[in-house]
């Protein structure tokens, strides 16, 4: 039993029940020989109690030291002291019921981390110099840039460059675009997959937004290359941009190469047509190409994951094309939307409308054999598969969305 | 195997260490050499060079005399702007050399080439196999003669089906002595660069370009093969690596100064075409490793570390007024 | 100094059942799910994987490829001070021995999780 210690005296009781006589050791209230044992035990024992609660209450015990450690006042009140508290603290919890001690632990616990947290000066510090260092860091990147020491993959996909932008598609993501994510679990975690979607929305932001869904909703995030059109190629800087974000020029060979290198692809196979649909055709799916993603699956054996992207339609409605404008200039698409081309740059802002993505359940392609993708009637089957899964899909998160924007 | 070799072009670098490296090859008996456009280097040990015009006929009576019985073609001048005499050397001398080594009864014969044949267009796809076809549209003369030289090779190939024809299709070559379009370009005082755009590059380090030959020689593979070091490396990647103040050019303006450049002698300073500054010519070399079992040593870092030190006797500093007078000099002497 | 990890096997016993341990505690796995965190050590080279997406949040000791919300890439025996409580996780990235690749924001709102990680290392070291 303990008992409040006096001017330096040590405050236990020896084993024959008569106060110790001996000199306490600093200010923790005992003489040497009747120090409270360790805090952290050498082994825990199960005394009965589980080992689960056993570390609960070391942790507690600990945490609790610190938070008092911290606080002068252990040295000005004895009994204060972090050693004493911990006694007391000890003794308090053999009191509770075992049934509720887990409870209270858990409790105690969460309460002291949070108090740690905001009382520990070295976090307030640690914020200023992770600030700091934050600049620091970026500095020394650009600077990396340019004596042209970065890293690029086969496809000139720079890695370090798409983490440094991802708090940018993650905005869209979470707060501009809204998008929900269902059925992220088709997608494969890894080995091959063709992700094919519809397209809309002029710009390929629609892509964007599947890829950014698997980073952040995925239980194994991973990267998607997604297959661009060839026309961006020729435009400077988009197509840099397309390159070091990991995107691909739509080629049968590319693709391939990628599906056999295990990798996630993402097509688009209504193309030039899904894009520059006019408003009033939205959600009506162009013909998907002449089934070349469907091809390739066969001939790879990856699955096929139809999904469904609604509120792209949205971003840059299009009431009316520019044929003129386009072929004077050679571009695929001019469009007049509400933003374009009145508002100059600013119409290159898209929409916030909500937008809903769902994966459907993927179409398995290893029951074809490679040669199969040469058979026209094998590839339609599989394509016509794959649209009408999303045609359906479609319909059914229209009927959902209660509105276009929220 | 009679083991007798003629190399043709031995002037060249690339030539001149090739012959040396041939009497490595196990069953090598011979070495004959043919001299290049310049013949003042000096050949290289063990090689009786010929002083046969590429374009005789009486090459055929040369080659059945000496026995040979491999011909490895290196006689290419790389030239900007059009001039007869390169060009008829060059494509002639082509020709000639083809027909006399399937006349004169020798067994294999080896045509040195470039990846960048396949020309850089914008829908290429990342990784151009040896049958994709050959799309360039190059103004400068040297790839147009290229280009025209592989499409000989190919009907070449189709009507003399039992010499054993190699062509090696070599990714820019860098290397401390080798000069080459790439090599030129990064040498400029301030090397073009297409704006918004990073288009991604293969290499080749010449000492690999040298060993693919050997392997060549060594193996029997037919058609083309792509030659080139694994991985690829941006354009401005490459620039900033080996330090050089490369100048973003808006692309029409470029491809305008290089149409002009037969007039105007300030234009004349472009070794490549723009197109390779905007798009990809990467090709796979799948081929290489299995059928012609060579692996290249040295690796894009080391190519680019390599080129740097001893062009620019500095690793990665930006060109400064000594350096320019040294590149002056370097180019001077190597113009063959 | 003696090296804190001997090898690279070393590093993952003993991190790998730390973080292991860690993450099974349901308060503290809450604290960290959804996120994946990625630590990239160095002398000895070491990668762990925190996929607290999972559950149960699942560690891997190795490579791994993919994108992480979270990345650190430190020495290993910067990291065993910190754990042990000899250095701060601050000070090492104001020396710029440690890049983080990420939000740095929630890196910072992970210090409890690495507190709590502190202190179970430090009980179990003993």
């Amino acid at each position: 039993m303990v008992a409040m210690s006096t001017n330096g005296q040590c405050g236990a009781t020896t084993a024959k029940g008569s106060p110790c006589r001996g000199r306490s050791v600093a200010d923790t209230g005992y003489c040497r020989r009747h120090q409270p044992p360790a805090e952290e035990a050498a082994e825990p024992r199960s005394t009965g109690s589980t080992r689960g609660e056993r570390s609960l209450r070391e942790e507690v015990e600990d945490l609790l030291k610190r938070a008092v450690d911290r606080l002068p006042i252990g040295r000005l009140f004895p009994a204060l002291s972090p050693g004493r508290v911990v006694e007391t603290f000890r003794a308090g919890i053999e009191k509770v019921a075992p049934k509720a001690r887990e409870e209270l632990l858990r409790s105690a616990r969460n309460f002291l981390i949070r108090q740690a947290t905001w009382l520990a000066t070295d976090t307030w510090k640690g914020a200023w110099t992770f600030l700091s260092g934050v600049a620091d860091q970026y500095r020394g990147m650009l600077q990396r840039r340019a004596r042209g020491d970065y890293e690029v993959d086969a496809y000139g996909m720079d890695e370090e460059f798409t983490d440094w932008i991802r708090p940018a598609f993650r905005f869209l993501y979470r707060f501009y675009w809204r998008v929900d994510t269902t059925g992220v679990q088709n997608v494969p975690g890894q080995g091959r997959g063709l992700i094919v979607a519809n397209h809309s929305g002029v710009l390929p932001w629609d892509g964007a937004m599947i890829m950014t869904g698997i980073w952040e909703e995925h239980a194994e995030p991973r990267y998607v290359r997604t297959l661009y059109l060839d026309w961006f190629t020729q435009i400077p800087w988009v197509s840099q941009m397309l390159t070091r974000t990991g995107q691909i020029l739509a080629h049968p060979e590319n693709g391939e190469r990628l599906l056999n290198e295990d990798r996630l692809v993402a097509v688009f196979p209504e193309g030039l047509k899904g894009v520059g649909k006019l408003f009033r055709d939205r959600y009506k799916l162009a013909r998907f190409g002449r089934g070349g993603f469907a091809r390739m699956a066969i001939r790879t054996g990856a699955p096929i994951i139809p999904t469904a992207v609604v509120g792209a339609e949205e971003i840059h409605p299009t009431f009316r094309r520019l044929h003129l404008v386009e072929k004077a200039f050679n571009m695929p698409i001019v469009p007049l939307t509400p933003t374009f081309p009145w508002l100059g740059v600013f119409g290159f802002i898209p929409l916030p409308s909500k937008w809903k993505i769902h994966f459907c359940d993927p179409v398995p392609t290893n029951r074809y054999r490679p040669e199969d993708a040469d058979n026209f009637l094998v590839v339609s089957k599989v394509a016509n598969q794959v649209r009408d899964s999303i045609q359906k899909k479609i319909h059914e998160l229209l009927k959902e969305r209660k509105g276009v924007f929220w | 195997m009679r083991g007798v070799y003629l190399v043709t072009g031995i002037g060249g670098d690339l030539a001149r260490t090739f012959a040396a490296r041939l009497w490595s090859l196990a069953g090598t008996k011979k070495v004959l050499g043919l001299a290049g456009p310049t013949g003042d280097r000096p050949a290289p040990k063990k090689v009786q060079v010929a002083e046969i015009d590429p374009r005789d006929p009486a090459l055929v009576e040369f080659l059945e005399e000496n026995k040979v019985d491999t011909v490895v073609h290196l006689d290419f001048l790389e030239e900007y702007r059009h001039q007869e005499e390169v060009f008829d050397r060059n494509v002639m001398g082509m020709l000639n050399v083809s027909a006399a080594a399937a006349e004169s009864g020798a067994r294999k014969l080896v045509l040195a080439s470039s990846t960048w044949v396949y020309g850089a267009v914008y829908d290429n796809p990342n990784y151009l196999t040896e049958a994709r076809p050959l799309r360039g549209r190059p103004h400068l003369s040297h790839m147009k003669e290229r280009a025209e030289v592989e499409r000989y090779a190919k009907e070449f190939v189709a009507t003399h089906p039992r010499l054993v024809t190699t062509i090696l299709r070599f990714a820019p070559i860098l290397g401390p002595s080798i000069d080459s379009p790439l090599s030129r370009y990064l040498g400029l005082p301030n090397p073009p660069a297409a704006m918004g755009f990073d288009p991604l590059l293969q290499l080749l380090h010449e000492e690999d370009a040298v060993e693919a030959l050997i392997a060549a020689c060594r193996a029997d593979v037919r058609g083309a093969v792509n030659v080139a070091a694994d991985g690829i490396i941006p354009l401005l990647k490459l620039l900033r690596k080996a330090g050089r103040p490369y100048l973003p050019v808006f692309h029409p303006i470029a491809n305008l100064a290089t149409k002009l450049a037969p007039g105007f002698a300030a234009f004349r300073q472009m070794p490549i075409d723009v197109e390779y500054l905007r798009f990809p010519c990467v090709a796979d070399t799948r081929r290489m490793k299995e059928e012609l079992k060579l692996t290249p040593r040295l690796g894009l870092a080391e190519i680019v570390d390599d080129w740097t030190k001893k062009r620019l006797g500095l690793v990665g500093a930006p060109s400064g007024p000594a350096e320019v007078e040294e590149l002056q000099e370097v180019e001077e002497d190597d113009w063959w | 100094m003696a090296k804190p990890f001997r090898d690279t096997k070393a590093v993952y016993d003993r991190l790998g059942g730390l973080f292991k341990a860690l993450l099974a505690d349901p308060d503290y796995g809450r604290m960290a799910r959804g996120s994946v965190i990625r630590f990239r050590l160095s002398e000895p080279a070491a990668e762990l994987r925190l996929n607290c997406r999972k559950d149960p949040a699942e560690v891997h000791c190795g490579a791994s490829e993919g994108p992480a919300d979270l990345e650190l890439a430190l020495p290993a025996t910067l990291l065993h001070e910190v754990l042990s409580g000899k250095a701060g996780l601050a000070d090492g990235y104001g020396d710029g021995r440690i890049q983080v690749r990420g939000s740095v924001f929630r890196l910072i709102a992970m210090k409890p999780l690495f507190d709590a990680a502190a202190r179970l290392y430090q009980r179990k070291g003993k």
